[in-house]
């Protein structure tokens, strides 16, 4: 009887014990989490000319797998004066003289990251295009922001 | 007696689990996320020159937004000139202006843009409207 009485005092301080347990998920994070290393980040500007149905591009090479993002900074006239038409952006690799793009937008000038895709290590490009809205050439200057 | 120490045994068990339960969870209890207000004010005063442009570069930490207010011109309210806000290139030969308006001086952000981590500046030049050199001071507002 006293057997019986002591097992499901016991079973009951487990059910406890589980029970906080489960809760315990906002503990510090444990000594092994601390090995996860930090992406660094390598900062590239591209900055051109670019002509009426032409297009650019830059090679760069991801050392770590990690969020790439591309910023079409500015578009200009030749004068220097900043102009809010879009032109197309886009990330492939680069293939014979060109970059094959796997990715493209069109996009207006800003300074926040217009297109972030997450790419593996190796050799890519950022491209710049017309989409067919110039009629002239124009300046450019775009930010690559790569791991 | 069996079944009044049963419920002796049952009642003790439950209140160690409820208080083992209340000490578990007692740190989940929510909070509400304070948002990082930080910001750096820079005032940037020199002088502008006829068909001129001055330029100050400045460091963003955090994504955010950036204003720029052209707070004094030639001690005069009418008198427009360019305020632009871009990146400066990595060879130090100039500021590549992302965005651009023609403004007079105010109290009032002229130009106001969200930007990412990063270097930026800020450039005041000649729309052609100076005809001599004029005192400025602008103000700019970025997150850290």
């Amino acid at each position: 009887m006293k057997m019986f009485r002591f097992f499901r005092f016991g079973a009951a301080v487990l059910v406890a014990c589980l029970t906080g347990a489960a809760c315990s998920s906002t503990t510090a994070p444990s000594e092994a989490d601390s090995s996860i290393t930090p992406l660094e980040f390598t900062t590239l500007t591209f900055a051109g000319t670019l002509e009426a149905k032409g297009n650019g591009f830059y090679s760069f090479v991801v050392g770590q797998a990690g969020p790439v993002g591309l910023t079409l900074a500015a578009v200009q006239t030749p004068g220097g004066a900043a102009l809010s038409i879009p032109v197309g952006i886009g990330v492939g690799v680069p293939s014979g003289t060109g970059c094959a793009r796997s990715t493209s937008q069109t996009t207006v000038p800003g300074l926040a990251a217009q297109m972030t895709v997450t790419l593996n290590p190796g050799t890519y490009c950022a491209a710049v295009f017309d989409t067919g809205t110039l009629t002239a050439a124009v300046n450019f200057a775009m930010r690559i922001r790569h791991p | 007696m069996r079944a009044a120490s049963f419920l002796k045994t049952t009642l003790a068990a439950v209140v160690l689990a409820s208080s083992m339960t209340l000490v578990g969870c007692d740190e989940d209890t929510p909070t509400t996320p304070t948002p990082n207000p930080s910001t750096a004010t820079v005032t940037f005063a020199s002088n502008l020159a006829l068909g001129g442009s001055s330029t100050r570069s400045f460091d963003v930490t955090r994504a955010g937004n950036v204003s720029v207010t052209l707070l004094a011109v030639g001690g005069s309210t009418t008198l427009k000139v360019g305020l632009g806000v871009g990146i400066p290139l990595a060879d130090g030969s100039g500021c590549v202006l992302s965005r651009s308006v023609e403004a007079v001086a105010g109290t009032t952000a002229q130009l106001e843009l969200a930007v990412d981590t990063g270097k930026y500046c800020v450039q005041i030049y000649d729309t052609g409207t100076l005809t001599t050199v004029v005192a400025f001071s602008l103000s700019v507002i970025y997150p850290i």
